[in-house]
């Protein structure tokens, strides 16, 4: 407990910080005229966390003080601050944008064991304030210009061109900490650098439009790294700091070696010709993760979406369950797949460590499921753990049961390639193949490309020049390589990638120039006009070569530039991931149940979805569903996410339901809520008549049209391309939903695979369904959203898909089904902040959740974990009616 | 009482005002003690004699004085049950009745809803469900009250609650939530609550519509509301109207000409 002298000493210390002088007040000044630049800057030194909020040089207007410009640089929802822009303005709390690792330097923790005091814990996680008093109760927000102590407030003083303004969090003596002379009775614990040369040479980089292919400059991202731990450094000399400054600027302003082959044209065909043909790439070895990687290497810029989109599929096929039930292993055999994956995802900037709560990079910590493929594995695991690069994951992490001995390493698999080497030991050593004793180009490039980042190992090195000496010997005339005797291009673009990669220039070298050409030019003889690459020279465009061949050029283009080689991703931008249910374009797809009974009367629902909302304001929502004669539409209910209107709906001659949302005053109407997709209507639908499974197998629904209008012609239709549905007829309809498997981390075992099973064709009232003896869990809200009867299901993930749709697995014995109701966490039939503060309480392991009932209760977002999430959707839930993404699926 | 109020359901009705027992007398009334006894006051007993009227008169002080004395123990210990464990030991939320707005009038109307007391305990999580007539009235939204959370400069901050409303005025119910997702930081607590000061947990706000007339009485009912802990599930410490650990007083807005 702070004593009241303390609070007034920081009071006052506060207060001369921000005395007022009755100045003008601070007004934005016309954006087009600025008077000047400045750099600004905050960091916590003094807590051994280095920058926070990183220098940044900004224009000011006329008006501007330091506190509006302070503002402007951290943002105003990051700050909280007394007084006013114009007047007292004195920081308080400052709002951590990321995690950080507090160790306060041992010189500040002296000090304050001197007085018979002890540091505090304090705030350091992304989101929490970092205020005043926190720490130790001298602590507080300060500001130096020009390496000086301010000495009025932020709303006191006005910017000049050429200042530099730091903002430090102080612990210990106001100042003193940072090695400021501040007269408050405590000396300066150090001589401060001034670092404001430091801090322009970091902002001017940060302003810079072309900031990343600044940092893409060889040395440079390494320089600019260096500047900021200098400049986050308390007690960083002078001389440290100018030569960082220095270091950066030699860095940024080196001038690139220029081109030797003119592949720009070629480039930037296959480029285009890649986002041409695969406008949406997925999960695979075409069409996929190398299309990603030549893209996102080759500084293209990529159309709108394109990157989160990927993400989102990624995200979607890995944490399919039925796909890949052992995910985070893609693969029972091929860790190649995982490889591949990691590539592509920190070529766009995202972390693999973390795709959709997947660590990718888990498997390739078994040794022996690394080199179950062989020699592929360890070259393209070395190659994937490299790029950004990524820690080696503990095989306990990801099997728990593993045998130690397998835990992987990179000095394993290394070994493991250099005993692979073709006549090791031998004066004939050199070079990799899949089999057999002749070093083949593609693997062999393929090994030196794993091998690049560690040559500074003399046996690595030694290999590494045997394996070049040996690619020289297998080039042809051409500059071409053959692979099973057929010159092509996959196997030229391999060894550019490699030579590239080593830093040896494919081009002219003079190991890999022959009489005809070099490689590089005998990739080019592949290349087909108009973008694309063929496979063997009489062939037509091939997407693999495509692929390979596209890579290739990127790798020589970043080499010839100057730029990190194609898999040194130390250089990739990180990239935000984008929520999984982002905001599409507007395409309307059609959820309902597979299986319907064949018998009459049979009821069920299909909710009709879009993954987007057009910006415009519209007056009117129509659309045409095609409904199967077998079926006859009861009601169509408008989604509580449209707002403004009422729906009409009405079947015409052709069973064709025509629905109108629209109010009577024609004011806007709406699509509130930011979740995707969004569901718009759900229809009530009965089996018109008996159906005989055999002769109708099934009926499809579809979507004719949807469209929103506003008068007078203003019309916005959106995408039916994907909007159809197809039931099947079955005398017992079962339909089964993935809802979410566990992984283990937060509260749901990896044992837990929750899916929905919906039942048609039997009248469940007084029965109890089992699944193999287990009984099933009702769910109320699944039943009304698919108008059949929904139990939930907690099994084992491997329990096979067939089993779960079998009539001969579930038996109906009479009695009363467990039920839950998803969100009411205490089980009281109400919804509300005792829920979301239940969730709260899971996460932070204060409220236990053991049984399935509580996990259904607790995990609305339906995903692997009980969180915070959780949390945020049943306050969604509550105060603005939003479905739980559980009762969606 | 005041005037206007009435208490939610499940509560007896014309009970006094949560919180608010000020004397003994009042407590008395509230418990319904009985009334002194008055039967020696007729001289029924028949001693007619001077002597005799001066004894009986000597008996029947002893009476007032004993029977007096045992009232005053019994009204001390209603009081003592009804402070601590009676209706005013339970929390309470008053939705404050408004000025009556004319019909006519289009300015906002702001509900306070008031706390009466809050026990020890931390409550990062709060709700409220308030029912109206989405016909005559529409929701505006929210304010922020006067009572406190932890955390933020100076130790406290006001929370500015979750609402929406359109959804609210869709629905004809303001659902209204505050939830700390630090679990304790920010929290609810009996030191950011002063009554009279800081015992506004959030202000509800309001507008007629055109179809209100002069002479409505719009009822704002509350459905629900929760002060929540994040160990109710051992202790049982939220407050709760369904629990009825939490009182709550609905209100109406009356419209005049």
């Amino acid at each position: 407990m702070r004593t009241p002298l303390r609070r007034i000493a920081a009071f006052i210390a506060g207060a001369a910080l921000s005395v007022p002088l009755g100045l003008a007040a601070a007004e934005t000044a016309s954006a087009e005229d600025p008077k000047g630049y400045v750099t600004m800057s905050l960091d916590l030194a003094a807590l051994g966390a280095g920058v926070l909020y990183e220098p940044l040089k900004m224009p000011f207007y006329e008006g501007d003080n330091w506190a509006a410009l302070t503002l402007r640089f951290l943002g105003a929802d990051n700050v909280q601050y007394s007084g006013s822009v114009s007047s007292s303005f004195y920081i308080s709390d400052v709002k951590l944008p990321r995690d950080i690792e507090v160790s306060v330097p041992q010189v500040i923790v002296d000090e304050v064991e001197d007085l018979g005091d002890e540091l505090e814990d304090g705030p350091s996680a992304a989101g929490e304030w970092l205020s005043a008093f926190d720490y130790y109760w001298m602590s507080g927000w300060m500001y130096t210009i020009n390496s000086e102590m301010a000495s009025l407030g932020a709303s006191d003083i006005q910017p000049q061109d050429g200042d530099v303004v730091r903002w430090n969090f102080t612990v210990y003596g106001y100042g003193a900490d940072l090695g400021l002379d501040v007269g408050w009775g405590f000396d300066a614990l150090f001589p401060a650098a001034d670092k404001s040369g430091l801090v322009k040479a970091l902002g001017a980089v940060n302003a810079d439009p072309g900031r990343s292919a600044l940092l893409a400059k060889p040395g440079a991202q390494a320089a600019y790294d260096a500047a900021l731990a200098a400049l986050g450094a308390l007690q960083a000399t002078q001389a440290q700091a100018d030569q960082a400054a220095t270091a950066l600027d030699q860095a940024i302003t080196a001038v690139p070696p220029p081109s030797h082959v003119d592949i720009s044209a070629e480039l930037a065909a296959t480029m285009a010709y890649l986002k041409t043909t695969v406008p949406e790439p997925v999960f695979g070895s075409q069409g996929g993760e190398w299309v990603v990687l030549s893209l996102a290497r080759s500084g293209v810029e990529l159309p709108a979406g394109y990157a989160a989109g990927y993400y989102q599929r990624i995200v979607a096929e890995v944490t399919d369950t039925a796909k890949h039930p052992k995910a985070p292993q893609l693969d029972n055999s091929k860790s190649t797949e995982n490889s591949r994956l990691i590539l592509a995802l920190a070529a766009l900037g995202y972390d693999p460590t973390d795709a959709g709560g997947l660590d990718l990079t888990w498997p390739l910590s078994d040794y022996s499921f690394v080199t179950r493929q062989g020699i592929n594995g360890p070259v393209f695991a070395l190659i994937a753990l490299d790029t950004v690069p990524l820690d080696m994951p503990d095989i306990g992490d990801f099997n728990p049961a593993a045998d130690t001995a397998n835990q992987n390493t990179r000095e394993r698999m290394v070994q493991y390639l250099l005993d692979k080497e073709i006549n090791r030991g031998t004066s004939s050593a050199g070079g990799w193949a899949l089999s057999g004793s002749t070093p083949d180009p593609d693997m062999t490039a393929m090994a030196l490309q794993a091998l690049a980042p560690h040559k500074s190992d003399p046996d690595v090195a030694a290999a590494i020049n045997r394996a070049v000496g040996a690619l020289s010997g297998l080039q042809n005339a051409q500059g071409g390589y053959a692979s099973w005797g057929t010159v092509n291009a996959e196997s030229i673009a391999q060894v550019i990638t490699a030579l590239t990669a080593l830093g040896i220039d494919p081009a002219t070298d003079a190991r890999f120039v022959k009489a005809e050409g070099n490689a590089v030019t005998a990739l080019l003889d592949f290349f087909v006009a108009g973008g694309g690459f063929k496979h063997t020279a009489g062939g037509g465009v091939n997407q693999m070569a495509t692929e390979q061949g596209a890579y290739a050029l990127v790798a020589y283009d970043r080499f010839a530039n100057g730029l990190n080689s194609l898999y040194d991703m130390s250089d990739a931008v990180q990239a935000t991931p984008p929520p999984p249910d982002a905001e599409g374009d507007g395409a309307i797809t059609l959820q309902g149940p597979d299986e319907v009974s064949g018998g009459a009367g049979a009821t069920f629902n299909v909710q009709v979805l879009t993954d987007g909302w057009p910006d415009e304001t519209y007056q009117l929502f129509d659309a045409l569903i095609n409904i199967p004669a077998q079926f006859e539409v009861t009601n169509a209910v408008a989604s509580t996410r449209l707002g403004g209107g009422t729906l009409s709906w009405n079947v015409d001659a052709d069973n064709k339901l025509r629905v109108v949302y629209a109010n009577t005053a024609l004011q806007p109407i709406a699509l509130t809520g930011d979740t995707w997709p969004a569901e718009l209507l759900t229809i009530s639908l009965e089996v018109a008549g008996a159906v005989d499974p055999d002769v109708t197998p099934h009926a499809d629904l579809t979507v004719g049209g949807a469209t929103v209008k506003a008068h007078p012609d203003v019309q916005f239709a959106f995408d039916i391309s994907q909007a159809a549905h197809r039931v099947s007829f079955e005398e017992i309809g079962i339909t089964v939903t993935e809802l979410f498997t566990g992984d283990g981390v937060d509260l749901i075992p990896a044992s837990a695979r929750a899916v929905a099973v919906s039942f048609s064709g039997v009248d469940l009232t007084g029965l109890a369904p089992t699944f193999k003896g287990q009984g099933l869990i009702s769910s109320p809200e699944l039943t009304a959203k698919r108008g059949q009867p929904t139990y939930v299901l907690v099994t084992a993930p491997a329990t096979a898909a067939a089993d779960l749709v079998a009539v001969a697995s579930y038996t109906f014995p009479a009695g009363a089904p467990q039920a839950v109701k998803f969100g009411d966490t205490d089980a009281n039939g109400l919804i509300n902040a005792q829920d979301a503060t239940d969730s709260i309480s899971a996460w932070l392991r204060v409220k236990a959740v053991a049984s399935n009932q509580d996990i259904l209760r607790h995990n609305v977002t339906s995903d692997a974990r009980i969180n915070t999430f959780d949390a945020l959707a049943v306050v969604a839930n509550y105060v603005s009616g939003v479905d739980f993404p559980i009762a969606l699926k | 009482m005041t005037t206007g109020q009435q208490p939610a359901d499940g509560f007896a009705s014309g009970g006094p005002s949560a919180g608010a027992v000020s004397s003994a007398h009042d407590a008395v009334a509230a418990t319904g003690a009985p009334a002194p006894v008055r039967g020696l006051e007729t001289g029924s007993q028949g001693a007619g004699s001077p002597a005799g009227l001066a004894g009986a008169g000597r008996r029947r002080w002893k009476w007032v004085i004993g029977i007096g004395g045992g009232l005053a123990v019994l009204a001390a210990a209603a009081l003592i049950w009804y402070l601590n464990w009676g209706p005013a030991g339970v929390p309470a939320l008053v939705l404050e009745k408004p000025a009556a707005i004319s019909a006519q009038d289009r300015d906002e109307i702001v509900v306070d809803v008031r706390l009466t007391n809050l026990p020890e305990g931390v409550y990062p999580g709060a709700s409220l469900a308030v029912e109206f007539d989405r016909g005559k009235l529409e929701c505006v939204g929210v304010r922020q009250g006067t009572m406190k959370t932890l955390g933020g400069a100076g130790g406290f901050s006001i929370p500015i609650w979750s609402v929406d409303a359109d959804y609210a005025n869709r629905e004809g119910r303001v659902n209204a939530m505050y939830l700390d997702q630090t679990g304790e930081t920010w929290a609810y607590a009996p030191d950011g609550f002063a009554k009279g000061d800081a015992d506004i947990l959030l202000r509800l706000v309001f507008r007629l519509r055109d179809s209100a007339q002069a002479g409505d009485e719009l009822d704002l009912r509350v459905k629900d509301a929760v002060l929540a802990t994040t160990d109710n599930a051992l202790r049982g410490s939220s407050l709760a109207t369904a629990d009825r650990t939490l009182r709550a007083f609905h209100t109406t807005v009356e419209v005049a000409d």
